[in-house]
């Protein structure tokens, strides 16, 4: 444990990053988002370039841009940046980075209650993906995820800029006003509702989860299937089944909880499988 | 983590690091930069 051992945990991870990348406070008081040059970086994590403080671009809403204006085709550089955080971590970037998921964080611990999200509903991300962010901004040349879905651009822009820019609300503003609200009461109960059902950028980095540099072991040498890894996984996957599940979001809750220690994060670094032990997180 | 995958993954990343360089080179950067600048009135919802 040294000088910087805080920053392994989770919290500290999501905090500082999403204070990190939305650190441009003047945009705030001028209800103005920041033009910079960091604003052609897009980090694969859902946090809204409307927002006034943020410093870099969204991937998804650039994915969208590049399809719909003249250039009409993938943004090679969403896709190599968001793959690149893929295939090395696959969804750690979920768990420990993403300003949304941070926000679904912050309101699940509120409540003690917990409830069970059917598995179908899962699958609904990906369809997404496809329908809102590829498809229909080709066919109707907008930013259908933003414009019609995204729930963090309502709560870093939406709440944040429409008062201050004196434009009457219509449709679209309740419309996605009543969507954070959906997203984030369900939140309250289910965590990470919306990761796991709608986010399309979660839908697209967990297809890196399998072959991920960075991932995650289980011992079945060791393990004694007594299900504690599920009990206190946020997204409800039997992580000793599983490991390499396009759910996971690498969080590594379930590390400290197995009695007998048999989950580990492996690195292609790594000597032996699992080098790392909760306490490297 | 199978060597084989270990290597599959290498390649993958290098894929996807030359897409990054070829984003740069198209001019990616400066199209993403200009979109990001302006207000996005879909975001908002008010688009």
């Amino acid at each position: 444990m040294g000088l910087f051992a805080f920053l392994k945990k989770r919290f500290w991870h999501q905090l500082l990053f999403s204070l990190g990348i939305n650190a441009h406070l003047k945009g705030f008081l001028e209800a103005h988002p920041y033009q910079g040059a960091a604003k052609g970086l897009c980090l694969p994590v859902l946090n809204c370039y409307s927002c006034p403080g943020a410093l870099t671009s969204c991937p998804l809403g650039s994915l969208q841009y590049m399809i719909y204006s003249n250039a009409r085709h993938l943004s090679l550089m969403v896709l190599g940046i968001v793959g690149s955080a893929g295939i090395l971590a696959g969804r750690w970037v979920c768990g420990h980075l993403c300003p949304f998921g941070f926000y679904q964080d912050l309101l699940k611990k509120t409540t003690k209650k917990s409830l069970k999200l059917p598995r179908i509903w899962t699958k609904m991300k990906y369809v997404i993906l496809f329908l809102f962010v590829v498809l229909l901004p080709l066919l109707l040349s907008k930013p259908a995820f933003c414009t019609l879905i995204c729930p963090a651009g309502t709560l870093q822009g939406g709440l944040t800029l429409v008062w201050s820019l004196g434009i009457p609300l219509g449709f679209i503003y309740f419309w996605k006003l009543g969507l954070l609200l959906f997203f984030s009461a369900f939140s309250l109960v289910i965590p990470r509702f919306f990761c796991r059902t709608a986010c399309p950028l979660g839908a697209f980095l967990g297809f890196f989860n399998k072959f991920s540099l960075f991932s995650i072991h289980v011992d079945m040498n060791t393990c004694i299937s007594c299900d504690a890894c599920r009990k206190v996984c946020p997204v409800d996957i039997n992580i000793s089944e599983h490991p390499a599940s396009a759910e996971c979001i690498r969080c590594g809750d379930c590390l400290p909880a197995c009695p007998v220690s048999c989950i580990t994060f492996t690195s292609p670094l790594s000597k032996e499988k699992g080098a790392f032990n909760e306490a490297s997180l | 983590m199978k060597k084989r995958n270990k290597y599959f993954a290498m390649i993958v990343l290098i894929m996807m690091l030359l897409l990054i360089a070829a984003g740069l080179v198209t001019g990616e950067w400066a199209l993403i930069k200009n979109n990001g600048s302006l207000i996005c009135f879909g975001c908002i919802g008010i688009g």
